[in-house]
């Protein structure tokens, strides 16, 4: 949403963002052309998520109407990022009478491999409704557009496969690299990043069971960053496989650490289990760090194997451990997959690429708009 | 709200009713002469009622902009029955710029003990008695409530009786109050 917004002010489109209130931050202000209205939450207690969601958006919506009616602040479109903001952008669609496109950029059936009870059923079939109510959707990758087509029913041709983008500048920029790296390895150690959530669906319980062989070949130190439910089991592993001084789970870390992480690594692994995009395997090539991917999701569409990086097998722990010994052993191989890599990023994801793909999205939409009879009601500037 | 909708059509107000039915969707001319529009909810599975009521909001504001839409005469009042239908009738006052009134006959307070879920639907009535230009009820003790604990200005506060003064009579009042226009929106539950 921030790389994207900026992006399209660059080509013209004045962007509007409607979010929820972040503490230290203000309510309204302009960030690189975008203009930046952060909306009160609900902020007493709530049953569950989905209360607190649906109150969310009754604030967001009442706030975005104060706006959107307003001679400065009218619209031609309104862009919903999931399902979180489902009930406040097709309310105002409704009422304003203007197309609705929203991006689906993960489904709850496939986060929970499922829908298991009341809350998910509702967030799967909030997602329907979103998809149903616009006008296109927008997936991150054709392999979640296929998903979101099955799952919901919907017509291809009304799903739009638009990748995330990366801000390569966000990766140079010089620093005391070796002092850096002395926090986390031993200058003979190759390091293996993971980057993600410590859940079952990003796979790195797998790296953990590859660490044995891939320590068998190479001197390595594998660093974890993120946090997730399954932090003390993984260290618990890496423990029982008597690892424990190989592997460092960092936790949460702030950007600024993450990109400096990303550049001093000698190898990236995300062997997720579901991925709709992977978003961290462009950041590690943006970083100029080879990257070893489970062959699934948007990560299969985002690595092409032996050119921009290692595709191995899903859910194979020996195919992970073959990719990762791959890269640290060939450094000739390693530096043609960075090279390859890096022009990949600027020539297809880049964030004024992705922003010239939407704009042409919006002018698609607006040109049957403009056909049809649905128009504003004349009642609505007051 | 069936008999204030009566009321109303016979005063020669137009009245649409927008209300739920799960299964009966869509537009029903009664022989009374006022419109009702069946409205189900878009999503089936739901934690509680506040999110249900919320998403129900949503389709009544399309069905409501689509009346407005096709009607020739602008829409001058919007009803809100109980805190179920505030989201809508606050939203329709925002972009449209037409004011409601809400009827509220209990308040969450008298119904349970607070709680989580308790605490959400008092912030829709609080909501609802803040945003209205004037509230209904039909006891004294819902009254008293509004004014503790909504903060509503007691001159918004209209306490209803079965006889003179009924939800439809005083709707006819403040319609006609307002401007000689004559059609009204009712929504209900």
């Amino acid at each position: 949403m921030y790389g994207l917004s900026r992006a399209l002010v660059k080509e013209g489109v004045e962007t509007l963002v409607f979010t929820c209130e972040f503490p230290g931050t203000p309510r309204e202000e302009i960030v690189d052309g975008v203009r930046v209205f952060r909306v009160d939450s609900y902020r007493a207690p709530t049953p569950d998520l989905g209360t607190w969601d649906f109150l969310m958006n009754q604030s967001m919506e009442e706030t975005a109407a104060e706006i959107l009616t307003t001679d400065s602040g009218r619209v031609d479109i309104l862009h919903a990022h999931e399902w979180l903001v489902a009930k406040a952008s097709i309310g105002l669609k409704h009422m304003l009478r203007i197309p609705l496109v929203s991006t689906i950029h993960a489904t709850e059936y496939g986060r929970r491999n499922g829908l298991h009870d009341d809350n998910e059923r509702m967030i799967h079939q909030t997602e329907q409704w979103l998809t149903f109510e616009s006008w296109r959707v927008i997936c991150c990758s054709q392999y979640m557009a296929d998903h979101v087509c099955w799952l919901f029913s919907l017509p291809h041709d009304k799903v739009e496969a638009i990748p995330n983008g990366v801000d390569v500048a966000e990766f140079v920029g010089t620093f005391n690299k070796a002092s850096f790296r002395s926090l986390y390895a031993t200058p003979n150690e190759k390091i293996v990043l993971f980057v993600g959530r410590l859940v079952y669906e990003k796979g790195a319980s797998l790296l953990v069971e590859a660490m044995p062989h891939i320590l068998s070949r190479v001197n390595a130190k594998f660093v974890f960053v993120g946090e997730g439910y399954m932090k003390d089991q993984l260290r618990s592993r890496a423990q029982q496989l008597g690892l424990t001084e190989k592997a460092y789970f960092t936790g949460y870390v702030d950007e600024k650490t993450l990109r400096q992480l990303y550049r001093i690594a000698d190898v990236c692994a995300f062997p997720s289990l579901y991925e709709p995009f992977g978003i961290v395997a462009l950041e590690a090539m943006a970083a100029r760090v080879p990257t070893v991917v489970a062959d699934t999701g948007g990560l299969s569409e985002v690595v092409e194997h032996d050119k921009t990086g290692v595709k191995v097998y899903n859910n194979n722990v020996d195919s992970l451990a073959w990719g990762v010994i791959k890269v640290l052993t060939d450094p000739k191989y390693a530096d043609s997959l960075k090279a390859n890599a890096s022009r990949k990023i600027l020539e297809l994801y880049s964030w004024n690429q992705i922003a010239v793909q939407t704009r042409k999205v919006y002018e698609s939409i607006l040109e049957e708009y403009e056909k049809g009879t649905w128009k504003p009601v004349p009642a609505q500037l007051h | 709200m069936e008999k204030a909708a009566i009321e109303l059509a016979k005063n020669n107000f137009r009245v649409d009713v927008i209300t739920i039915h799960e299964k009966i969707a869509g537009l029903e001319k009664r022989k009374e002469k006022f419109n009702v529009h069946r409205v189900a909810t878009p999503i089936q599975s739901h934690p509680n009622i506040v999110t249900w009521a919320l998403a129900w909001n949503t389709e009544m504001q399309r069905v409501a902009t689509d009346i407005i839409a096709q009607s020739e005469e602008d829409i001058k009042l919007v009803n809100a029955s109980e805190w179920l239908c505030v989201s809508s009738a606050v939203q329709i006052k925002k972009i449209l710029g037409t004011p409601f009134t809400f009827s509220l006959y209990s308040t969450e307070a008298e119904r349970s003990g607070g709680g989580p879920l308790g605490d959400s639907i008092s912030y829709l009535e609080r909501k609802g008695c803040t945003e209205a230009m004037a509230v209904l009820v039909k006891k004294k003790q819902t009254l008293q409530d509004i004014q503790k604990s909504y903060a509503a200005p007691t001159d918004h506060i209209i306490l209803l009786d079965s006889r003179s003064r009924t939800l439809g009579r005083s709707l006819i009042q403040l319609a006609n109050a307002m401007k000689p226009s004559k059609n009204s929106l009712v929504q209900g539950k």
